[in-house]
């Protein structure tokens, strides 16, 4: 077989499986479902995806994964997306702890957290932002104080997206009060079931509640849950950041932007005037996923897969964007419900992963070396 | 041509005095405190004679212009109160019958993307509302709204979907379009105002953000955008074969303009609490309102 049937025997495989296994409930009613319903279905999936074979493609089985490359992991994504399969609850941990443990973590850290992430049985969330460290994230002040066989971290968390129903955390704290910027923090992974966490949610635009503020107040992390030296805190965020804007990201945004053009295509905007419009959005939406191919032809050189990826955080938000601006302007009465809500939850597509504005001074700076 | 683009006196008083009556009633509280409430209590409204600024002089009313009400409406747009002010300063400059009745009054527009007949009216779930049957025609009437199920999608204007819409008359619908656009473009303002408010404050990397050029130059774009919005509406007010299309301008650069602001609120601009989303849903329920005044 040549690479290219394999890719093409792996495609079909995936594409049956999907066929049967993506819940009806999701696909037909989605628009109906409640919360509860909606995260219990995220979690169903998890799992399917996991028994299934399909978590994880490009995690080495030593971890429970299945030790294929990126390029699996896109054409999965096209096929999910074509068969409008739901996105799992475990998002953060395999985007973000998965990678960042693979390029940093203990072999120790690897074989107990990332078996977890790939069966669907731990949900992790993210806790880097604080009030006064949003943009500017290396400006966190949630301090982790050395106690006996661990630290006791206190501090203030905020938009902790899926905190409420993470077992885990990965979180960036200070360690040092008079270490300079970017070698006073440390990178932990944090137990969220545990007295010294308390949450509190937080109601966003679109009336529902998909993240929360964290009160930390003298949480424990064992000296085994630091990730890398202390110190290292701001390198290794790094690699956790350029994956949440990374390819894998782009193409699982891309599966759920796709959901959204087909019904855009296929109801609310038909026989209106908007045709050339729709057809634009349509061509930049495909432009993501090829984008992503191409890069991945560069995937062993960082800066000249970064050169290829440092645009897909941008392109894919400012397209969604777009799409549901359109679609809540059409008026499609089947559609209202979903439209409204889309259109409100995307405002934060551009604010979220680091703003848009970051990512363009991002691009400016390290690919192409303007002057700070 | 017109000589000046400014309201007259009537206008430019009645925008001022309004300003701080919403301020006394609102108390400094943010949007999200009062959005869902009756803030400004419809007997002040009254009492104030709000609701009769643009009678005609003739019916002992206040005179006001469509070019009057831009400023009016745009004051009123600024603060997003629960309240049928703007319907009913329009149905009472436009219906005898109107001048007749007290308390809030509405009307049923036709809704986009049906073809049942039905209406969407703002505020017809508002207790002891009246809505219009007809406008500006010798046979103005008025059904006081059963108290229909609210849209909860648009707090502000609580709007329900009725089984018929008002019948208006051609020149009416032009005006309470502009009327509605005015209100719109008042909105955008504010969330301009707020805007440059929070990037003067909020700091990053130990500077205002209002100090990146990203944020400024976004600024710089979105006090011109509003500024091109507020023409469009006092246009529209001025030229009514151009009313339409000026309308819809002023509109859509208001809604960007919305969204904008949430951009550079951050996540605080994301939140229920911080509130810009009150006045984004009365902007979008008011474009799919304005759209449906014109077929
Ligand atoms: C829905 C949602 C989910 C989130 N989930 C998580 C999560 O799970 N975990 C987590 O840790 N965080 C999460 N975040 C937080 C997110 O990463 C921050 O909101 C984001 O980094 C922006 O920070 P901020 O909100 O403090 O805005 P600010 O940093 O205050 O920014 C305000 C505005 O200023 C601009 N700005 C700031 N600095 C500059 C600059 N130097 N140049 C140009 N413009 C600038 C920004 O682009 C923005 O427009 C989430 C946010 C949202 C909205």
């Amino acid at each position: 077989m040549t690479p290219l049937d394999h890719q093409q025997s792996f495609l079909e495989g995936a594409r049956a499986w999907l066929s049967t296994s993506v819940p009806d409930r999701w696909r037909q009613e989605r628009g109906a479902l409640s919360e509860d319903e909606i995260v219990e279905i995220r979690h169903e999936w998890d799992r399917r995806l996991f028994a299934g074979g399909y978590s994880g493609l490009s995690i080495p089985t030593v971890y429970g994964g299945q030790g294929l490359g990126l390029r699996q992991e896109v054409l999965f994504h096209e096929a999910a997306a074509q068969a409008h399969a739901p996105e799992g609850i475990g998002r953060i941990g395999k985007i973000l702890t998965v990678p960042t443990l693979v390029a940093h973590g203990s072999e120790e850290q690897r074989a107990k957290y990332i078996p977890g992430i790939m069966a669907g049985t731990e949900v992790w969330c993210q806790a880097f932002s604080e009030p006064g460290a949003g943009s500017d994230l290396a400006n966190v002040a949630t301090f982790a104080r050395k106690t006996e066989g661990g630290y006791l971290v206190t501090g203030q968390k905020i938009w902790t997206s899926f905190a409420q129903y993470a077992e885990r955390a990965i979180l960036l704290a200070k360690t040092s009060q008079t270490d300079p910027r970017y070698r006073n923090l440390s990178f932990f992974l944090l137990d969220m079931k545990q007295p010294g966490i308390a949450l509190r949610t937080i109601r966003q635009i679109s009336d529902t509640s998909h993240f929360s503020e964290v009160f930390l107040d003298s949480a424990f992390v064992a000296d085994s849950d630091l990730v890398g030296e202390e110190g290292d805190g701001w390198n290794i965020a790094m690699t956790t950041l350029t994956s949440e804007r990374g390819g894998v990201e782009a193409i699982t945004r891309y599966v759920e932007v796709r959901g959204d053009l087909d019904t855009l295509m296929h109801c609310c905007a038909t026989g209106s005037d908007v045709d050339t419009q729709v057809k634009q959005l349509d061509t930049r939406l495909e432009l993501v996923r090829w984008q992503v191919m191409k890069a991945l032809d560069y995937v062993e050189d960082d800066l000249e897969f970064f050169r290829r990826t440092c645009m897909l955080k941008i392109m894919w938000s400012e397209l969604w964007q777009e799409v549901t601006q359109l679609a809540v302007s059409l008026n499609c009465r089947a559609h209202q419900e979903h439209w409204r809500n889309q259109y409100l939850e995307t405002r934060a597509v551009s604010i979220y992963s680091g703003s848009n504005e970051i990512q363009r001074n991002i691009i400016g700076d390290r690919v192409l070396g303007l002057p700070r | 041509m017109t000589a000046t683009m400014l309201p007259t006196e009537v206008g430019q008083m009645s925008a001022v005095a309004l300003a701080e009556i919403i301020e006394r009633s609102i108390d400094g509280n943010p949007v999200a405190d009062y959005a869902e409430r009756e803030s400004l209590a419809w007997s002040v409204i009254e009492d104030g004679g709000w609701d009769c600024i643009a009678v005609a002089e003739e019916f002992d009313g206040g005179g006001a212009s469509l070019r009057d009400l831009v400023e009016v409406a745009q004051v009123w747009g600024a603060a997003n109160i629960p309240q049928p002010l703007l319907e009913t300063i329009w149905a009472k400059r436009w219906s005898a019958q109107a001048r007749e009745r007290s308390g809030p009054m509405s009307v049923s527009v036709r809704r986009l993307g049906v073809s049942d007949g039905s209406g969407l009216a703002p505020f017809a779930a508002l207790a002891a509302t009246g809505i219009a049957r007809s406008i500006g025609a010798a046979t103005d009437e008025f059904d006081v709204a059963p108290l229909g199920e609210a849209d909860a999608f648009t707090p502000a204007l609580r709007p329900s979907v009725l089984p018929w819409t008002t019948k208006i008359e051609a020149e009416a619908a032009r005006e309470l379009g502009v009327i509605w656009a005015a209100e719109v473009v008042g909105a955008a303002q504010k969330l301009v105002d707020l805007s440059v408010a929070y990037a003067k404050t909020r700091e990053q990397f130990g500077k205002p953000i209002g100090s990146f050029q990203a944020i400024k130059h976004r600024l710089a774009d979105m006090h011109s955008q509003a500024q091109y919005a507020q023409t469009a509406v006092i246009w529209a007010s001025l030229e009514p074969t151009n009313s339409q299309r000026a309308c819809h301008y002023a509109v859509g650069i208001s809604i960007s303009l919305a969204e904008q602001s949430i951009q550079i609120h951050g996540g605080m601009g994301f939140t229920w609490e911080m509130g810009l989303h009150y006045y984004l849903r009365t902007m979008l329920t008011r474009r799919e309102l304005i759209a449906g005044l014109w077929p």
